[in-house]
């Protein structure tokens, strides 16, 4: 009886559920804050482990699984995010006003709802780097691993993520 | 110092990065520049408000049955579906699955014992700190009401199956709890409590409309 992985990875779907129910809640966070959308994150969160059980074979253990994980749901979320935008560059701005989110909220729904729309409101890349560096905890080198950016962009991209923070949550 | 100057060392002094002679020039500029000493207060807070957040959110709905449909089969090597979603299992096939699941977290936990030796009437507390743990008993003990009120429809052998299992399990959770309490950031202990979880719900549910039935 070897671990949940390592029968995953022989094609054991039982045990790729384990893994399963032991990831999908941080998952689901990361993919709910990079989406900005419920139900965007959650055909993110299937695909992450869609892609991560055809991926498993290849998978030797130089990181920690959850951290690979992490890695292949900011993949399916970015390249994902690209494609969305290659498609809504082809059918041009919607120009409607009430579609944009409302800048200066007078209702005050707590801190913690504050942050989450603040960081809704990022451009991805810096949204993508302030989650992994200030919420999850990863350093610049892991995060340039994870996302194929340079560690100098990473650092760039949380400088500016943090002063588009302090000024929406200062308002 | 500058205002510019204090910008850029702003992230290293909130993280701890400065030496002490950077600190004190950047505790200097503070003292005599209000903006700057604004701007430093409101940053401590976004990184705050950042570690407050839930590194877990539960999915509003199970996500895993559409999952599980979609999995390419690799390898024949379990070409066949599993029995976990398969519509309806006999109890007896079940059983093997409980205690293939008991056997592995015994195993995890590098307990010599054979599996199912710590019985327990019912799942202890849940662990502090894990809603999931606790939404997880409230569902079980919804299914085990429904259960108590069917029972009598059962065929004793039935009944006398699904108790040794659920006590398989429950002892199961409660190993797993265990270990987690000392080791609360082990994501393959947790994976091993959800799983076990799940497997007592598919049970008390295959169990409960066999009562229906
Ligand atoms: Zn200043």
């Amino acid at each position: 009886m070897s671990d949940p992985i390592e029968r995953a990875r022989e094609g054991d779907p039982d045990a790729f559920r384990v893994l399963y129910e032991g990831h999908v809640g941080r998952i689901y966070a990361l993919c709910l804050r990079l989406a900005g959308d419920p139900g965007k994150a959650e055909e993110l969160v299937q695909d992450t482990f869609i892609r991560a059980w055809e991926k498993l074979p290849g998978f030797r253990g130089e990181s920690a699984f959850g951290t690979w994980l992490f890695r292949i749901a900011v993949n399916v979320a970015l390249s994902e995010r690209r494609a969305t935008g290659r498609r809504e560059a082809r059918i041009g701005p919607v120009a409607d006003p009430e579609a944009l989110p409302a800048a200066g909220r007078s209702a005050d729904p707590g801190v913690r709802l504050d942050m989450e729309d603040a960081i809704a409101g990022l451009p991805p890349k810096a949204r993508a780097v302030f989650l992994l560096y200030d919420v999850e905890g990863y350093q610049h080198a892991e995060i340039a691993e994870m996302t194929g950016i340079a560690e100098g962009t990473s650092k760039t991209q949380l400088f500016r993520a943090r002063r588009l923070l302090r000024e929406a949550l200062s308002r | 110092m500058t205002c510019e100057q204090f910008d850029q060392w702003l992230d290293a002094y909130l993280e701890g990065g400065l030496t002490p002679t950077q600190q004190g020039a950047m505790q200097a500029h503070m003292a005599e520049c209000t903006l700057c000493h604004a701007h430093a207060s409101e940053m401590q807070a976004v990184l705050s408000a950042a570690t407050a957040l839930p590194r877990s959110i539960v999915p509003p709905r199970d996500l895993w049955p559409d999952i599980a449909a979609r999995l390419p089969a690799r390898r024949g090597v379990h070409g066949s579906r599993s029995v976990l979603w398969s519509r309806w299992v006999p109890l007896a096939a079940a059983a093997a699955v409980l205690i293939t699941v008991t056997a592995t977290i015994t195993y995890r936990l590098s307990r010599p014992a054979a599996p199912g030796l710590v019985l327990t009437a019912t799942a202890p507390r849940a662990v502090a700190g894990f809603a999931a743990d606790r939404e997880y008993v409230l569902a079980a003990e919804d299914l085990e009401r429904v259960l108590r009120e069917g029972r009598e429809r059962l065929a004793p052998s039935t009944v006398e199956l699904l108790e040794r299992n659920l006590a398989l399990i429950d002892a199961a959770i409660a190993e797993a709890r265990t270990a987690l309490e000392a080791d609360p950031a082990n994501a393959d202990l947790r994976a091993l409590l959800w799983g076990a979880h799940r497997q007592k719900l598919d049970l008390l549910d295959r169990a409960t409309r066999l009562t229906r039935s």
